[in-house]
């Protein structure tokens, strides 16, 4: 009988996302980030605040990209990087790194690349993985013409979208278009991705388990695997519009902004103002700015009409009269006469900027 | 009770109703053979349908592994009418409804707290397309769940887990109360209550509760699983437990399950048995669907030899061979116990249920027997306020006894009965363990039943050691070396001959 190292365990307790090193690569050794804004940001909360001070940290490009992560496997990632000292949290509650290990922000994004998860915030990823999951269970149980089996519970949403999917004529079988874009990826990417697809005889293996065949972190595996479901929506949505795998995703894709934010930002762009937006689409003047702000932050420079809506005069005086460090403006404190609205929207273009 | 119909005789002069008995038998036989394929009923399938074929209300305490599903399935295909399943899991319902469905039945649907509430409207509409309709207690205290539900005139209510009904029982729901009046909403049709256990004080409160007719048969099969070997194991300390529990389990035959109280248990063990060579895997309620999914495929293809369970998250699991049942921790009575050892040898060959017990132990489900029940303070504070906001358990329970119109003085009575009633069930499980003679007596004992005598196929309790291959139970097979396929193998894999490259 062989002999094994009972205690004290090494291994994270399983199934979590966010392991101590994955947020370690999220903080910072010069900027205190606060705990609530990255976690809400990995969640794909989209309040202005959440938003605002994600682009700040220079983590907007995580927005949405672990929907799943709970606060306590959140809190216990703070908790192992302070009881190892490398982090500390100041009286408001905000982390620094204060240790000088080595950087994760490469390998993060070595495993999880910033073109892909920036796609995370465009994507319903539960759906997207129960459907495609569901999807390919059928089509396999159907190559071996198996029509009994159990099925993979999923939300009656997905279940319905593929039994309409499924009745639909496939341009080419959707093995066929699998094949091809995983013929796109290393071929390890590759095999991760199809260990954990359901079918004939083909339960699909844990996260946990390949963790221990792959020899690597599960964490780390999670944002690979993440990183390839954004790689077949990108593959998927350059198919024609008839081929079956781009029926079955495109479903799954939203716009980044929400109608109502993109209405209102119509709006700016026709030339109205913002209270004449506010009446004439009976909403609240505040909720009309935080559209605004929302669709400054989250599209690129040139998509917003920045010149509409900020005048040079507003971003000299506030350049003029506030800290040289954007984080260490305070709205409240501020000596130039402004509106919140352009206080923020002045952070954003400076940050945007390079600031 | 059932007549066996080849005791009829020519000149009985209840011949008519004999005959009746005859055909009913032949019909579920044919039944049998049509929708499930088998010749044969387990013990107690029989006799709870023929009381259903026969009108009657039926009450059956059948313990896990005897088919409960089975019962309800066939009588529903016999009345040729829709049958509710009251569930108290989502994932229970889920399993079920997939289990139908792999057996080729497609109507069948869960309405559950999955669906949106369009989606729940959709399927309340086109409700009559379904023969099985699985739903929670909580779920039909909505208005419109129940008119739909009118609508269809239900031919076979079940009450699934039938003991959470009783305060008495450590199971109760206070939604479960309801279901009395969810019958008679429903037109009291014909209603099949089932529970793996209950004794007299739960049983009686089942009938109340539901007030089931006067004629109700009652089906009991005996708790006795003669096929499981009963095994305490008692330890000096926690590390010496663990110890045993890896040396056991790399010992015994595979495959198995073992229960712990916590997740995270339940995975880092799952670990440790993967590094020691062993396949294991974890499966509980803090998993996402997929993963659980996968761990109940594999374990069912024989993929997975052990899998580490918290006990809420076993129900899914119906496999016949399972060889062994490991408490790494104490349950919090003989009923649950009882409950859970029985996924083991469901096809009838020798299978060994072991309990693991170290210092401190016991302190775990004491404190969970306290902990569950609201306090004076939780209590006072619900019935306080107008409109309280109700966030924990058990001030939800304390908000549904409100609402019902118990007084706050009532409640207090009702909770200490309660938890004395908690109490004096974990005194039992610690005389089990306890137990210096013969654990299958003790058991049954505990359930008013008699034990066979002891024999070497019996038990082993904590003085007494057993060994594995006496009962032919040593671990007999070789260590696989997992290796994962490459991507175009697994491929290939899934989608047969039509995979094109
Ligand atoms: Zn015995």
């Amino acid at each position: 009988m062989r002999s094994v190292k009972l205690t004290p365990t090494r291994f994270s307790a399983g199934g979590y996302a966010v392991d101590s090193e994955f947020l370690y690569a999220l903080l910072s050794t010069t900027q205190t980030r606060r705990p609530k804004v990255i976690f809400n940001c990995l969640r794909g909360v989209k309040t202005v605040s959440i938003l605002y001070w994600s682009l700040r940290y220079g983590l907007l490009s995580w927005l949405n990209t672990v929907p799943t992560v709970s606060w306590e496997e959140f809190t216990n990632a703070i908790e192992t990087l302070k009881n190892a000292g490398r982090i500390v949290e100041n009286d408001d509650d905000q982390l620094l790194i204060v240790d000088d290990g080595q950087s994760q922000v490469e390998l993060v994004t070595q495993l999880y690349p910033e073109n892909l998860r920036e796609r995370a915030s465009e994507v319903h990823q539960r759906q997207l993985i129960e459907t495609t999951l569901l999807a390919i269970q059928a089509t396999s149980q159907q190559s071996y013409q198996a029509m009994q089996y159990f099925p993979l519970s999923v939300t009656e949403q997905a279940r319905k979208q593929v039994r309409r999917w499924f009745r639909q004529p496939q341009q080419q079988p959707l093995s066929q278009a699998i094949t091809n874009w995983l013929q796109t990826l290393s071929a390890a990417d590759a095999q991760l991705f199809v260990s954990q697809l359901v079918g004939h005889e083909h339960p699909g293996l844990t996260f946990t388990q390949l963790a221990s065949q792959l020899d690597q972190p599960e964490w780390q595996l999670r944002l690979r695997q993440a990183a390839n479901w954004m790689s077949l929506v990108n593959f998927a949505e350059q198919l024609p519009p008839q081929d079956g795998l781009h029926a079955l995703i495109k479903p799954q894709l939203h716009d980044r902004l929400s109608k109502s934010v993109r209405d209102t930002l119509a709006g700016v762009l026709q030339g109205y103002s913002r209270e004449a937006i506010s009446s004439r689409r009976r909403l609240k003047f505040s909720t009309v700015s935080e559209h605004l702000l929302t669709a400054a932050i989250l599209l690129p420079m040139e998509d917003f009409p920045y010149q509409k809506c900020l005048t040079q005069t507003d971003i000299k005086s506030l350049l003029a009269s506030e800290p040289a460090n954007i984080d260490d403006w305070d709205f409240n404190q501020q000596e130039a006469v402004t509106d919140y609205f352009t206080f923020r929207l002045v952070q954003i273009w400076e940050t945007k900027n390079g600031r | 009770m059932a007549v066996d119909p080849t005791h009829v005789k020519q000149n009985d002069p209840r011949l008519k109703l004999k005959q009746s008995d005859v055909d009913f038998a032949r019909e579920r036989q044919a039944a049998l053979r049509t929708h499930f394929g088998f010749s044969d009923f387990h013990p107690g399938q029989a006799a709870a349908l023929d009381g259903l074929q026969h009108g009657r209300d039926v009450l059956a305490v059948l313990p896990t592994g005897s088919g409960k599903t089975l019962v309800y399935e066939l009588a529903t295909y016999l009345l040729n009418r829709p049958c509710l399943v009251v569930s108290p899991l989502l994932s229970l319902m889920q399993d079920q409804v997939g289990r139908l469905n792999q057996r080729g039945e497609r109507r069948a649907v869960a309405i559950n707290s999955m669906m949106t509430p369009p989606e729940r409207m959709q399927a309340l509409q086109r409700l009559d397309q379904f023969r099985f309709i699985f739903t929670s207690p909580e779920m039909l205290l909505n208005n419109d769940v129940i008119q739909a539900l009118r609508r269809l005139q239900i031919g076979l209510l079940v009450i699934d887990e039938a003991h959470c009904i009783s305060t008495w029982g450590p199971d109760f729901r206070p939604a479960y109360r309801s279901l009395g009046t969810v019958r008679e909403a429903l037109g009291e049709p014909l209603t099949l209550a089932v529970t793996a256990t209950a004794d007299h004080q739960v049983q009686t409160d089942i009938e109340k509760v539901l007030q089931l007719s006067a004629n109700h048969a009652v089906v009991r099969q005996s708790v006795d699983r003669t096929n499981i070997f009963l095994n305490v194991m008692r330890f000096t300390s926690r590390k010496q437990k663990n110890e045993a529990l890896l040396t056991l389990v790399e010992s015994s035959k595979k495959p198995g399950i073992i229960y712990f109280s916590s997740k995270k248990q339940a995975d880092e063990w799952a670990q440790r048995f993967q590094v020691a060579g062993i396949n294991a895997a974890s499966y509980h309620a803090g998993l996402e669907a997929t993963t659980r999914f996968s761990v109940q495929q594999q374990f069912m293809l024989d993929r997975l030899q052990v899998v580490c369970a918290t006990s809420a998250f076993g129900m899914g699991i119906d496999k016949a061979d399972i060889r062994f049942v490991i408490h790494y921790h104490m349950p919090s009575n003989l009923l649950d116990y009882v409950q859970e050892i029985g996924r083991a040898g469901r096809d009838g060959q020798q299978s060994i249920a072991t309990l693991l017990v170290a210092p401190g132990d016991a302190q775990l489900p004491a404190d969970l027997a306290d902990l569950q029940l609201p306090d004076k303070a939780t209590i006072g504070r619900v019935y306080a306020e107008h409109q309280p906001v109700l966030q924990s358990d058990p001030e939800r329970l304390v908000g549904y006894y409100k609402e019902h119109g118990y007084g706050m003085d009532e409640l207090i009575e009702l909770l200490a009965k309660r938890l004395q009633s908690r109490r004096l069930a974990l005194r039992k499980l610690m005389q089990y363990i306890d137990e210096p003679d013969c654990l299958r007596k003790n058991l049954l004992a505990a359930f008013d039943e008699s034990a066979p005598s002891h024999d070497d196929h019996c038990c082993a309790n904590s003085a007494t050691t057993m060994t594995l291959s006496s009962l032919d139970l040593a671990d007999d097979e070789p260590r696989v070396n997992l290796q994962l396929p490459d991507w175009q193998t697994q491929m290939r894999q899934l989608f047969s001959e039509k995979f094109i490259n």
